[in-house]
């Protein structure tokens, strides 16, 4: 256990120097998407048959799909001829110094404590670290080895794990969910499966070493955990440094697999680059994430921090299929400027006595819009089951909005759901409370969110909510006073 | 879009009703009307709004447009009618209005109290000065239908200063076969005006029927309207029942929406709230049993500062009947200092019995005070011990 | 160290302070007393820097410094504090929290580093005894669910790990049963010294029992009308407020 603290320890605590480098081709196809682009992504690969055969219906299955309208979110038309569905890793310009990087980029990596070789490798500066590949990486890997646990690229579980892969993709988000799944799933880059075997609980968070690679992983990704009985694994995903990405869209699928007793708390912070301040430019990102707690007495937790994105779309959702178990959803989204969130989550209650929680809590500030959009589904035969949802508003500024739509769905009649929503806002008498105690009024809103917050940050494993917390005020800064 | 219905072409229909009656000031918005029939045509589950209640099943049958002659007493009525409620009585049938039927007392002069066909030669002014003027902006196809079709109802109109002494009640009634109905009610109240509004419906016989009502309510400053609705009618009954309200500044407008009989039940109530200081109050019950489909859509609409808005709704899901509750408060930017509330609250009763609720908050504005909330279930029994959906406590309808 | 002079202020267009005088010295005790609507709470808030409340004549000076100029955290972090009659809530956010924001920054403005963490705790633990107040109340969220006592000691207890030049208490004493009362009164006397100085804003003289004043203010209708030394405030319980309305101001 020592060694796992010191190994854990020595893996958040340190500079960043460990990379986690998958081999990928140089060449790339030019833009536009066909069934033959689909097969040379395949080819290109190396992957089996089977899997080429899935790739091509969900091909067909999408070309038959109409392109999805919202509600709440507004975007121009994406041309999915434009788009390279397959590429060596951009090159970026490389550059001497970190004194050629856009200060503002530098003022925020600072803000948030990001070391100077991480804004480095961030930023496209050429690093004169060696970098050890052999030594945490692959002993982080060993160790997970020793304990059956399979953590690694897709296209490597492809080839060294072809059953599992077999068994469970599109097993939870099949092609025909949604338009963005089927895309995905046609053309999906690469991405990352995790396999936690039964009786095992994953000693440390798969998450740091995990940090550079996202970089590359490309706009259409994809991720498979799937934990066996009485397991347990916590999953980091995503970075909170700012990311500038040349790809506009962003459609990646999200899988949970969960067997009797077993355990996946998934947590997230997501900072992509919003847009400029008046709304120009920024990644669109609509994910697809979804869990099936499949086994008795099972249970799947999303936590999420949303501030980066123009537009955000994604419902991180829970299917409760064994009985007694337990989904959970705790989400913060923050917009400014001219950003738009449509988040929420999905809890379909299917077995006997599940129970499901959520919380979430918006932030509007600016001309953004946030929106608000849950469902919980109680089917005829979930005996028993409970859900409490609390979504809560806080709007900044009168130029913003704040939208809440729960869909409550019951189709028996013991089931408790309640449903709690309010809006609010910082109060001038908070802010001159603060004032008044020596706090400025940009700490002190920093502080009145960080408080809104508390609830769905204290899901965050330690370090990450260090930072989460750090975002959240750069990313409101100057939106009041 | 082809526009029939049961084969009948209601094109046809509406230059029947022209040739019949005559143009008048209104055949213009008819027309425009029917224009957006045509472009909407009949709401289905593919439309958000629509989407927990099917009218596939309504559409089935074969509908009689022309309404038959009957031959009702007031005994027959009384029945229908709220027990010793000394009041106005205005007697529809199928959406016609009955004198022989109908007693109106005397009131103060200046208030009208008549069928909407007679407002519509006698009341010109008024008429066209309301007619169609308080419908939210994106209406559905039935709406649109019956604002092209229909030609009868009832009118009130009550000026400056004036309370109507008496309840004014009106009794919608179904009665000969296959009857498909539009009917169209106009309530203006003016500056300081009072008055009570109750809308009873129900059934005469077993046939099935198709009512189609719209009514705008027209609640001026310092006006206060109170609007109850009790909807009883057969088990072969269809209601879209659309209630557009449209208030001024200190007006108090309050509505009880109680839902009891019908196959399937449908009420929009809409709330345009363009002025400052206003309030308003939104109750409803409904006890779906048996195979019943009950629909409570409401929308508050808060346009200006310091309004406030409460919302109060409860279900009882019996049998297999189906409850559906849809409440969205949108508070708009210049509508600071609002206060709006909202709370549905719903049990289910049998295994068979299902409820979809979808409580909806748009907030612009952000000094505001607003808060919803659903239930299901039976969490508010709990302190009674054991829950048992087969034997419910007696007194599971106190807040 | 503080020295007001001819103050006149008032909000939404209505004058409520009509002209106020007021010197104050490093070491001093003073009382301001008066009938309600009297002006007392403007004082504190305009002292404050609250922004709703619009200064249309006079001037403060403090330690030197134009007061009136200065924002309202730039007033904190050179000694001012309020203690208020209505504490916010800031749901969320613990005391604990909240004052080491509050420290470090001011610590920041004086060009301090920050305070680690053992160092704050210690302070914590000794400011605590102050005001006999317990560490789970400070782990709750800020004035939220506190009883009315809660919240008046949890402002005492701000005040003594401020360590301000002045303080303000704007009716600190209002809704105190007195045992809270007693509490609360010996919180301010063991930070008084010779290096700080207390505004008391109060309607009653129960307080002035326990905290006793060297200088008593009486304010009517916008302005001072009568000051004198602690018998004052026993005058004034005695006779009530209606015999001060025939005063002339008085000039100070």
């Amino acid at each position: 256990m020592a060694e796992e603290t010191e190994l854990l320890e020595e893996l958040t605590q340190g500079d960043y120097k460990y990379g986690f480098v998958t081999n990928i081709e140089e060449d790339s196809l030019p833009p536009g998407l066909n069934e033959d682009v689909v097969r040379l992504i395949s080819l290109k690969k190396n992957e089996p048959e089977w899997l080429l055969q899935w790739r091509l219906k969900a091909f067909r299955h999408w070309l038959q799909m109409e392109k999805p309208h919202w509600q709440n979110v507004t975007f121009p038309e994406i041309n999915y001829q434009d788009i390279i569905y397959y590429s060596a890793p951009k090159q970026k310009v490389q550059l001497n110094s970190l004194d050629e990087v856009d200060p503002e980029l530098l003022k925020t990596f600072e803000k948030l404590g990001i070391p100077i070789n991480e804004q480095k490798m961030l930023t496209g500066v050429a690093v004169d670290v060696v970098f050890d590949s052999i030594s945490v990486a692959t002993t982080f890997k060993e160790k997970l080895n020793e304990m059956g646990v399979i953590f690694c690229s897709m296209s490597e579980a492809v080839k060294n794990h072809p059953d599992l892969i077999k068994k469970y993709l599109g097993s939870v988000v099949p092609f025909t969910d949604n338009y963005f799944a089927a895309l995905n799933s046609a053309v999906f880059s690469d991405g990352s499966f995790v396999f936690i075997p039964k009786g095992v609980r994953c000693p440390m968070e798969l998450s740091t070493y995990f940090r550079i690679n996202a970089q590359n992983s490309g706009q259409f990704e994809r991720t498979l955990i799937v934990a066996e009985d009485d397991s347990y694994v916590s999953y980091l995903e995503g970075c909170t440094a700012p990311k500038r990405d040349e790809n506009q869209l962003h459609a990646a699928v999200v899988e949970l697999v969960t067997l009797d007793n077993a355990e996946i708390k998934y947590s997230t912070v997501q900072n992509w680059y919003p847009g400029d301040k008046d709304g120009k430019g920024g990644i669109y990102n609509f994910v697809t994430k979804r869990g099936n707690c499949l086994g008795n007495n099972s249970k799947i937790s999303w936590t999420q921090v949303e501030t980066g994105s123009a537009i955000t779309w994604k419902y991180p959702s829970v299917v409760l299929k064994g009985d007694n178990s337990v989904g959970e959803f705790y989400s913060v989204a923050v917009t400014n400027n001219y950003q738009q969130a449509d988040t929420g989550t999905k809890m379909i209650h299917v077995g006997k006595n599940t129970s499901s929680r959520i919380v979430s809590k918006g932030i509007s500030a600016g001309f953004s819009q946030n929106t608000y959009r849950g469902q919980v589904k109680v089917n005829k035969r979930a005996t028993g089951a409970r859900n409490f949802s609390q979504c809560d508003s806080l709007l900044m500024g009168d130029k913003c909005g704040a939208h809440t739509f729960p869909y409550i769905e019951v189709d028996n009649p013991t089931a408790q759901v309640a449903h709690e929503a309010t809006t609010s806002k910082i109060g001038a008498d908070q802010l001159f409370y603060c004032n008044q105690r020596g706090i400025s009024t940009e700490s002190a809103v920093a502080l009145i969110v960080n408080g809104y917050c508390k609830e769905v940050l204290n899901h965050l494993p330690m370090e990450f909510a260090v930072e989460a917390q750090k975002l959240l005020a750069i990313s409101l800064e100057g939106s009041v006073g | 879009m082809q526009a029939t219905l049961s084969g009948i072409d209601l094109k046809e229909k509406l230059q029947e009703y022209f040739v019949l009656r005559g143009a008048d000031a209104l055949s213009q918005i008819r027309k425009e009307a029917f224009r957006i029939f045509q472009e909407k045509g009949f709401p289905t589950t593919r439309h958000e709004d629509w989407k927990y209640t099917s009218l596939l099943d309504a559409f089935a049958i074969e509908w009689n447009l022309v309404s038959e002659e009957n031959s009702f007493t007031k005994e027959d009525l009384k029945a229908h009618l709220i027990p010793d409620l000394e009041s106005h009585i205005l007697v529809l049938v199928d959406g016609v209005f009955q004198p022989q039927l109908s007693t109106i007392l005397s009131e103060e002069s200046g208030i009208e109290i008549k069928s909407f066909a007679s407002a519509i030669k006698e009341n010109k002014n008024l008429v066209e000065a309301h007619f169609a003027q308080h419908l939210s902006t994106n209406f559905n196809g039935l709406v649109a239908l019956n604002t092209a079709l229909a030609f009868d109802g009832i009118f009130v109109f009550v000026p400056k200063g004036k309370t109507v002494k008496h309840p004014i009640q009106i009794l919608n009634l179904n009665g000969g076969n296959n009857q498909f109905s539009n009917t169209r009610n106009l309530i203006i109240a003016e500056e300081n005006a009072a008055l009570n509004l109750v809308e009873v419906y129900a059934s005469q016989s077993k046939n099935s029927s198709f009512s189609n009502v719209v009514t705008e309510i027209s609640a001026a400053e310092n006006a206060r309207v109170n609007n109850y609705k009790l909807q009883l009618q057969n088990d072969n009954s269809h209601q879209i029942n659309t209630t557009q309200i449209t208030q001024k500044k200190n007006s108090l407008v309050n509505t009880f929406t109680v839902t009891l009989g019908g196959k399937l039940v449908r009420n929009d109530l809409n709330f345009n709230l363009a002025d400052s200081h206003i309030e308003s109050h939104l109750y409803g019950l409904y006890i779906p049993s048996a195979e019943q489909h009950f629909d409570n859509h409401s929308f508050v609409d808060h346009a200006q500062p310091n309004g406030f808005s409460n919302e109060f709704y409860k279900g009882i899901m019996l049998d297999k009947g189906r409850g559906v509750f849809n409440g969205k408060i949108m508070v708009r930017q210049d509508a600071q200092k609002t206060n709006a509330y909202q709370s549905n609250k719903n049990i289910l009763l049998s295994n068979e019995a299902k409820v979809d609720t979808k409580p909806q908050l748009e907030i612009f504005a952000d000094d505001v005070k607003c808060s919803h909330g659903a239930t299901v279930g039976v969490l508010m029994w709990q302190k009674f011990g054991r829950i048992s959906p087969s034997s419910p406590p007696r007194f599971m309808v106190n807040p | 160290m503080l020295e007001i002079r001819n103050i006149e202020a008032g909000i939404e267009g209505k004058q409520i302070l009509k002209g106020i005088n007021l010197a104050i010295k490093a070491g001093e005790v003073h009382a301001i007393m008066g009938p309600n609507g009297s002006g007392k709470s403007t004082l504190a808030s305009v002292l404050a820097g609250r922004e709703e409340y619009q200064v249309s004549g006079g001037e403060v000076s403090f330690n030197g410094k134009d007061l009136l100029e200065m924002s309202p955290e730039d007033r904190a972090r050179e000694g001012v504090f309020l203690a208020f009659q209505y504490p916010v809530e800031i749901p969320g956010v613990s005391t604990t929290n909240f004052m080491r924001t509050s420290i470090n920054e001011i610590r920041k403005y004086r060009g301090l580093p920050d305070l680690d963490s053992s160092t704050f705790l210690k302070l914590m633990k000794e400011k605590m005894a102050y005001v006999e107040i317990d560490q789970k109340l400070l782990s709750r969220s800020l004035n939220e669910g506190f009883s009315g006592g809660e919240k008046k000691r949890n402002e005492i207890f701000q005040m003594a790990m401020l360590e301000p030049k002045l303080a303000i208490l704007d009716e600190t004493d209002s809704g105190l049963d007195i045992d809270a009362l007693r509490i609360v009164a010996n919180g301010v006397n063991r930070l008084k010294n010779s290096e700080n100085a207390f505004l008391i804003i109060t309607h009653y003289q129960r307080l002035l029992d326990y905290i006793v004043p060297d200088f008593v203010h009486v304010l009517y209708n916008g302005k001072i009308v009568k000051s004198g030394g602690k018998e004052l405030a026993l005058e004034l319980e005695e006779k009530g407020y209606d015999w001060i309305k025939n005063l002339e101001p008085a000039n100070a």
